[in-house]
């Protein structure tokens, strides 16, 4: 088996300004710790530089009068909303990003890597047909999923674990029954959407599913709703390709978020994944990396954690170091559970109408 | 006054090089380096001449005693890859940023010294190189019970990949003693000397006793700068026909190619030195009926006791040393069938390279370059000092290091690691931009080189090797800057011997 991690030099250029969450630390933390762990000498890791999206790739998903503006804002510099600033280059950078998930896309299906993880920044799940939001510029994971039906993969699924809705994808393909949407997000947070009730339409009704969690959200939780909605749904689905939105911000140490993930978890969440991609679609599936804001603390060991769990490296040694453990205590809540299990039940009775494996609640 | 030596597999030679003449001498290795020393002292004062010496001490224990020689591997890796095939995994752990997140267990130290039989100790941690306290710490306990020259720590070896880095320790730690008591014997003669390494470069003692696997592949590293330097040749195939073995370096605009993170004994590690491609005959291969890759005795010629390939060429028509004897012993029909076979085996060898020109080094060259040149269809130069050219090689290159340096300017440090015998922490100022980052390291390297008595004509080159910055945040604030920066004082031949 082999894994191909996706990652240019210049993902470390794009910045909105020094302290934005969003910032070059994130990638240049994990690259160190990369190295360090000595990920790019192992014989079933291949590093792969991708090049920039071709404009037709952005233009699959986004609306022309968006790509122009923002290109000729990224000229001079502008603004889209109050967090996503238009910095002078960032068109470029975004292309660039946006190339590196299609990139991704385009080795796994063309069978040169078994699976990717696509190390991109700026992320994407918030860009919108029309404009961008949240950080993100244009929908990666979106442009990759209208790459690979161009390529004659015609079912895709689409699951979103960052901490925040993945409100841009889910409005991409909100009226498309070819690709499943299923995002696990914090609510109340940053967008504000993502209810279970919001289930696509028109031909898409159903092929949207929504899991939201309250805050305190940790390990068991997650592997719970895995097991109990994502996978039951994905089996029914029957993908030929899963794209995953890999936000890593629901580690117990984000500072913009209030779930309690741990690198473990993050790893464990992704090797089941993995397996069940082996089992419906060849094996074929795609980590997009989308948000994750902690820097120092998260970010080095929740990536390694994702690649671990791509390569099928062992996990048992993916932990948190001591001086942390204090963190989880406070970010943890004993009521996440049972909260997380009335959601699940909600979601299943609201989807009960669409997937046969809900029907006998 | 230079004085270069080049202690070989059989033979130790050495070079005085001064403003307008080359010496060159030869001494069996079982003369032993005190008493060779002692000779050489009588020739010339050492005390005001600039002493480098090349050693294959670390080859030849790593091929005859690397497995006898047990290493006690000490790990600290925290959270991440699972290490424990490269040995004891303990409580510690230094994160990315050089902040101790895992404090060690002192105790669980003391008993795996206690529950081990071990000669030597490789002490490894995560990110050392951003932070060395936890290997400090775990030394201080360790060295209770070990001598200090049998204990090696990570953070000597510099360089990001901790897995390389954990088996670049070990080798270490399997050759530290020897390169600490050659070194005590040199210093009987001499207090500062410099060592010669793989790279072509050279370095302080005190240096290279910190990361000894930095010396690995050193004469033939000598033999191709040597052979550069006598021939002027930029682009040639070095064929130096030593004691045991014959070997091939390639030389590219000047430079022997190298090869970066060389395989030792299996181990992928941080070592960088000349490529070479051994071929295991040379002038005292043993002769017993055939050639065989292995040595017994010096050449009946020279007193030894058994035929090699030196009396194969005499019994041939050669006269080298007593030829009588070998004549005596070998029949010239044997002789020649068995010099054929050498000569296609190293024809077939020199083939494999693109280079049209051969340079031959070592005492035979002349009797048996001339045809391997024939039969690969190459020309070839043997250059005076040919029988020598590893100790010129030795004598005429300049101080070479590399410099790893690390700035926090959030924390207000500066670290220096990678080949420096101390850990420079220094404050630097909260606003510095990348350019004051890579001059800083630039002057560091600098200062070091100076400080170990490298001229400051050979200190000019500096070539910037990595760089990487970023700001830090902390509480939505930018706190300040990180840095990467690695420089490297290129090898190359000192303005001494230019």
């Amino acid at each position: 088996m082999r894994t191909g991690i996706i990652y240019h030099p210049k993902y470390l250029e794009h910045e909105q300004s020094p302290s934005h969450p969003e910032r070059r630390e994130r990638l240049a933390y994990t690259m160190d710790q990369l190295m360090e762990e000595g990920i790019f000498d192992l014989e079933n890791i291949l590093l792969i530089e991708p090049e920039m999206a071709d404009i037709d790739d952005i233009l699959s998903v986004h609306e022309e009068s968006y790509v122009r503006f923002l290109e000729r804002e990224s000229r001079t510099g502008g603004i889209i909303d109050f967090d996503t600033s238009i910095p002078v280059g960032v068109f470029e950078l975004a292309l660039l990003a946006a190339g590196g998930a299609i990139r991704a896309g385009k080795e796994v299906a063309e069978g040169q890597v078994d699976n990717a993880f696509a190390m991109v920044r700026p992320p994407g799940h918030h860009a919108k047909p029309h404009t961008g939001a949240g950080f993100c510029y244009f929908n990666n994971i979106a442009i990759m999923v209208r790459h690979l039906q161009k390529m004659g993969i015609e079912r895709v699924a689409i699951l979103d674990w960052d901490a925040h809705h993945g409100d841009g994808t889910q409005e991409i393909f909100y009226e498309d029954d070819s690709v499943l949407f299923i995002s696990t997000h914090q609510i109340p947070l940053y967008p504000g959407t993502g209810y279970p009730d919001e289930i696509g339409k028109g031909r898409g009704e159903g092929y949207t599913v929504n899991i939201p969690v309250p805050p305190g959200t940790s390990d068991e939780e997650y592997l719970y709703i895995f097991d109990s909605v994502i996978e039951p749904v994905l089996r029914e689905f029957q993908p030929e390709f899963i794209a995953v939105s890999a936000g890593q911000d629901n580690h117990f140490t984000d500072p913009i978020t209030g779930l309690a993930l741990t690198a473990r978890g993050y790893g464990m969440l992704m090797q089941k994944a993995r397996v069940l991609a082996e089992e419906l679609c060849g094996g074929r599936i795609v980590a997009v990396l989308e948000g994750g804001y902690s820097v120092e603390q998260a970010l080095p060991y929740t990536n390694l954690a994702i690649i671990c769990g791509l390569a099928g490296l062992d996990l048992s040694n993916i932990r948190e170091p001591e001086n942390y453990i204090g963190e989880l205590r406070w970010r943890k809540r004993s009521y996440a559970m049972q909260k997380v299990r009335d959601n699940v039940m909600d979601v299943k009775k609201i989807h009960s109408k669409y997937w046969d494996c809900f029907k006998d609640l | 006054m230079i004085v270069g030596i080049d202690v070989g597999g059989t033979n130790t030679d050495v070079a005085f090089l001064s403003e307008n003449s080359i010496k060159t001498f030869k001494f069996p290795n079982e003369m032993g380096i005190s008493k060779i020393l002692e000779i050489i002292s009588e020739k010339t004062d050492i005390s005001e001449s600039k002493l480098v010496v090349s050693t294959s001490l670390p080859i030849n224990t790593i091929s005859s005693r690397f497995d006898q020689i047990k290493t006690l591997s000490i790990l600290f890796p925290g959270p991440g890859l699972d290490y424990s095939s490269f040995g004891h995994v303990l409580k510690g752990y230094v994160n990315h940023r050089g902040d101790v997140v895992e404090n060690i267990d002192e105790s669980e130290i003391e008993k795996i010294i206690a529950e081990n039989d071990f000669d030597a100790v490789a002490v490894s941690g995560k990110f050392s190189i951003r932070n060395p306290e936890i290997e400090h710490r775990a030394f201080e306990i360790i060295k209770k019970h070990v001598d200090e020259s049998a204990i090696c720590l990570s953070h000597h070896v510099g360089s990001i990949n901790y897995p390389l880095r954990i088996n670049t320790t070990i080798v270490n730690s399997k050759i530290s003693r020897e390169i600490w008591d050659l070194t005590e014997n040199i210093r009987q003669f001499k207090k500062n000397f410099f060592y010669y390494k793989g790279d072509g470069g050279i370095v302080p003692w005190r240096i290279a006793v910190r990361n000894p696997s930095e010396l690995y592949n050193s004469s033939p590293a000598a033999v191709a700068l040597g052979a550069y330097y006598l021939t002027g040749m930029k682009n040639a195939l070095v064929v130096d026909i030593g004691g045991t073995t014959t070997d091939l370096v390639e030389l590219k605009d000047g430079e022997p190619v190298m090869v970066e993170n060389a395989i030792i004994r299996g181990m992928k590690t941080h070592v960088r030195c000349v490529k070479s491609h051994s071929v295991p005959f040379g002038g005292d291969s043993l002769f017993d009926g055939e050639l065989k890759p292995y040595r017994v005795s010096s050449p009946l010629s020279f007193g030894g006791d058994a035929p090699t390939l030196t009396d194969l060429l005499n019994s041939a028509g050669f006269e080298i040393g007593n030829y009588e004897r070998s004549r005596n012993s070998v029949g010239r029909e044997d002789a020649e069938r068995e010099i054929d076979r050498y000569i296609d085996m190293i024809a077939e060898a020199a083939e494999m390279y693109k280079q049209k020109i051969l340079i031959g080094t070592g005492y035979l060259a002349k009797y048996l370059l001339p045809e391997i040149a024939e039969r690969a269809g190459r020309r070839y130069i043997i250059p005076p000092h040919h029988e020598s050219a590893n100790a010129v090689g030795v004598a005429v290159s300049k101080i070479s290091l590399t410099v790893y340096g690390r700035f926090d300017t959030e924390k207000g440090v500066a670290i220096f690691n990678g080949e420096l015998d101390t850990e420079y922490v220094e404050k630097i100022s909260g606003s510095a931009d990348d350019d004051e980052f890579i001059s800083l390291t630039i002057e560091r390297a600098r200062e070091i080189a100076e400080k170990y008595g490298a001229d400051s004509r050979d200190i000019g080159d500096v070539g910037v090797v990595y760089f990487n910055s970023f700001s830090v945040v902390r509480g939505g604030i930018k706190r300040g800057k990180i840095a990467d920066v690695v420089v490297q004082i290129k090898p190359g031949i000192s303005c001494d011997a230019v």
